[in-house]
């Protein structure tokens, strides 16, 4: 009879060794997860903004900088052609797109630049733009200020 | 029988000993989870203040520096003398203090709270003239 409950006893413990291991790992894991999620939300996000912000500022010039129904559109002369530059979001992505003058685009024509829920773009002012980017549930919004008009 | 009871006692031990060396061990790692998570949520809070503060800079630049165009674009915030203060989130507090205005330039430090401690520091500079200098911002994550 003893040497049963010792036998019991003993495993029990080592039951409880297990689980508690179990539980250990898990824990890290979920840690780990939330921490990879965070940061992958994050670099998306800030990376989706920096790259327009840093488009608006390069095309910062008289008439260089305009938006159309959340549409991006930077305008620029090359040899006394006009190349305009269009940044939108079109199912689920940041794209890109560069055509000749006033020419007429499809959205999927462009350049896929990074996975995004949403992507919205709106003039607040002469000299002011709103960001606005989602990413997974991650909402994020920057303002853009402008010198020329 | 005997020998058979104190093999039993010799393994119960050594699963105690084992049992002892993993509550040490797992009390370590649950720590560090704790960490790496406290951690997680300031980076969080620290690139929010970081998104909000640049947002605010260049609206106080697109502004030219003026401290009552950022009142009307910052909905509830409150003008104090020289000083702005924000609160756009619960235990979230921002203010705007002009340190210098002259005919061209205006600078302004934007200071980002969160439960009351100083996470994030931002100096930004508004130039209403023409040269190329135009702004210059210099942000400070606060220890």
């Amino acid at each position: 009879m003893r040497i049963r409950s010792d036998f019991l006893f003993t495993l029990t413990l080592f039951l409880v060794l297990a689980f508690c291991s179990l539980a250990v790992v898990l824990i890290g894991a979920d840690v780990y997860q939330s921490t990879v999620n965070a940061m992958e939300e994050n670099y998306s996000s800030r990376t989706a903004l920096a790259y327009v912000t840093e488009k608006i500022r390069q095309n910062d010039r008289e008439g260089g900088v305009s938006v159309e129904n959340s549409v991006l559109c930077l305008t620029r002369a090359y040899s006394e052609a006009s190349y305009s530059t269009y940044i939108y979001a079109y199912d689920g992505y940041l794209w890109e797109l560069t055509i000749r003058g006033e020419e007429t685009y499809q959205p999927g024509e462009g350049q896929k630049i990074l996975e995004v829920a949403d992507f919205s773009i709106t003039q607040v002012t002469d000299h002011l733009y709103e960001v606005f980017t989602r990413i997974h549930d991650q909402e994020t919004r920057v303002m853009v200020s402008t010198q020329c008009d | 029988m005997a020998q058979k009871s104190n093999k039993s006692s010799l393994f119960l031990i050594e699963l105690i000993v084992g049992l002892l060396f993993f509550s040490l061990c797992s009390a370590v790692c649950v720590q560090l989870f704790a960490r790496a998570h406290l951690i997680k949520e300031n980076t969080a809070q620290l690139n929010k203040a970081i998104t909000f503060s640049q947002s605010v800079a260049e609206i106080f630049r697109s502004a030219g520096g003026s401290s009552e165009a950022l009142v009307s674009y910052l909905d509830g915030a409150v003008q104090n003398d020289q000083e702005i203060l924000f609160a756009p989130e619960e235990n979230v507090r921002l203010t705007v203090t002009i340190t210098n205005r002259s005919e061209n330039l205006a600078n302004a430090k934007i200071q980002y709270e969160y439960d009351g401690v100083s996470i994030y520091e931002l100096d930004v500079t508004s130039y209403n003239g023409s040269s190329s200098l135009a702004h210059t911002d210099n942000g400070e994550e606060q220890p």
